[in-house]
């Protein structure tokens, strides 16, 4: 646990830093308030309860999109493997959505979808969708010769296959498009919070930045951050714990 | 002994990543009687492994033909030990060795019955819930060849299936298979480097040259089919390796 008193400490040298920079050179609060300032005003927001909505549609947006995004990744994932033709001929479409930028993919969605958790959920699905898809077709390709030769040696069926092969042995891949993608994922949830909705943290920053309210854009910047790292974090875990169990190559 | 299996001028040529052709099999002939202990040797490269590949059905694209009098049945007649173990890491070494009942919706008691037997066999009886990366690479592939056993096949390919084993574990391996032959009289296909394994295991013994892969020579084993370990001091298993280690250079 080195590590993590060792990121606990330089967190609190930056906090400390922001301090000294405010107190020191006089900036005026509207500018940079100091962190006190931020987070009596964050628990006065969130003692009234004032918080919670916005966090929950965040979380709840990633949670479904990414779920969403990566459940599709896997499906294409097998269909492609099982299906070259199929790759072929919807690969550069899915190319092109993946370079084309989300910021200017965002509004057309939440025109399409409206201000609900609908355009972010799908916002999100298609940036967690491709990490999960690539991911898995690569690990799918490099499967040892010799599980190769079982399959077909045991004649499994396909779906047998699917079940007791592919899906076990893809899962580190997967795990890896997820974490990826919730990284991504919270990045879009906050485009399309800033194009249009009605809660969410990304919301609730660009309602704060139009009113000049430095220290809820502040907190609101914050409230991000904690989500995309607790999010990562859980995700992390995850990880380590299925590469453990199948991860590694079929020794 | 009924014929069981005829390779005829049996070639395989493999386009390599840059187009260069390789040719790994060339004309090559090899009859199996049913019940037959085959040692196939030769050195690394000749093409030992594209022919038992070929053999078990997983390779179709060859030329020249292959002949079964009586074919085996899919997933069921054919059991492989490949050269690496290719267990499934995710699954405890009970439930690798059982995979193959499991493609055949094999859950009898006597099935289950059967893979703790060969667990014991193989000396994992104690490990059966571990997972692979937890066992040493000798230890996989006694899995890998408990979970060839597992279905119970009629025919049995092994390619270097002892070949990470420590000398008293092979010895110890090669007179159970000695023992599984004489109960159920499978049709056994070993791939080996070891002249001695090739000499003690098989009735006969395929050497094979490379560049291209061809068979050079068949012999006959001039020992009796009744093996133990007291067979290894006699003068005919000698004489008899030293030939076949002389063909091999
Ligand atoms: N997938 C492949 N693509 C191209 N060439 C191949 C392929 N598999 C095998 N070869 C070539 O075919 C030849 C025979 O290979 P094979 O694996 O059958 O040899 P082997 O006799 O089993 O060797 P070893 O004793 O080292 O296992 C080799 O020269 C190898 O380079
Ligand atoms: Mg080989």
């Amino acid at each position: 646990m080195r590590s993590a008193s060792l990121g606990a400490l330089s967190l609190l040298a930056g906090v400390g830093l922001w301090w000294l920079v405010a107190v020191v050179f006089a900036i005026p609060a509207y500018r940079l308030p100091t962190p006190g300032a931020v987070a009596s005003h964050a628990l006065a927001l969130a003692g009234e309860g004032a918080l919670t909505l916005h966090i929950q549609q965040t979380l709840a947006e990633v949670v479904q999109g990414v779920l969403l995004g990566s459940t599709l990744g896997v499906v294409v994932a097998v269909v492609f493997v099982r299906m070259p033709v199929a790759e072929r001929l919807l690969m550069p479409v899915i190319v092109v959505a993946q370079v084309t930028p989300k910021i200017s993919i965002a509004p057309l969605i939440v025109l399409w979808l409206g201000l609900g958790i609908g355009s972010k959920i799908a916002l999100i699905a298609l940036v967690s969708f491709y990490p999960v898809l690539v991911n898995m077709v690569t690990r799918l390709r490099s499967m040892p010769q010799g599980v190769e030769d079982l399959v077909r040696l045991l004649r499994l069926g396909p779906l047998a296959r699917l079940v007791k092969i592919d899906l076990p042995y893809a899962l580190p891949a997967v795990a890896l498009g997820l974490r990826l993608g919730v990284l991504a994922g919270v990045t879009a949830a906050v485009i399309g919070e800033f194009i249009g909705a009605e809660a969410g943290l990304g919301y609730l920053e660009r309602q704060a930045a139009e009113n000049d309210d430095i220290r809820l854009v502040m907190i609101s910047l914050g409230m991000l951050c904690l989500v995309a790292w607790v999010l990562y974090a859980v995700v992390g875990l995850v990880e380590r714990r299925v590469n453990d169990r199948f991860g590694g190559q079929s020794a | 002994m009924g014929e069981l299996l005829s390779v005829r001028e049996v070639g395989k040529t493999y386009t390599g990543a840059k187009g260069q052709q390789v040719t790994a099999l060339a004309d090559v002939d090899l009859d199996v009687a049913e019940g037959e202990v085959v040692a196939l040797i030769g050195p690394s490269g000749c093409g030992k492994s594209t022919l038992l590949r070929m053999i078990a059905g997983l390779d179709g694209a060859f030329d020249g033909e292959l002949t079964w009098t009586k074919p085996p049945r899919p997933g069921k007649d054919i059991g492989f030990v490949f050269q690496e173990p290719a267990l499934l890491p995710w699954r405890s070494v009970e439930r690798n060795v059982s995979l193959g009942l499991e493609a055949l919706r094999d859950n009898s008691s006597e099935a289950r019955q059967r893979v703790r037997d060969l667990l014991e066999l193989v000396g994992l009886a104690d490990f059966a819930q571990c997972f692979p990366k937890e066992l040493s690479g000798g230890m996989r592939q006694r899995a890998a060849i408990a979970r060839a056993l597992a279905y119970d096949p009629r025919i049995l390919l092994m390619d270097e299936p002892f070949g990470a084993l420590d000398a008293i574990t092979r010895d110890r391996l090669h007179d159970d298979l000695l023992r599984i032959w004489e109960a159920t009289r499978k049709t056994i296909i070993l791939v080996t480097h070891s002249v001695e394994e090739a000499t003690y295991l098989a009735d006969r013994v395929a050497v094979m040259s490379a560049r291209p892969g061809r068979i050079k020579a068949v012999h006959h084993v001039p020992l009796d089919r009744d093996r133990d370990p007291s067979t290894r001091r006699l003068p005919q298993f000698a004489e008899f390796a030293g030939m076949l280690r002389q063909e091999l250079e």
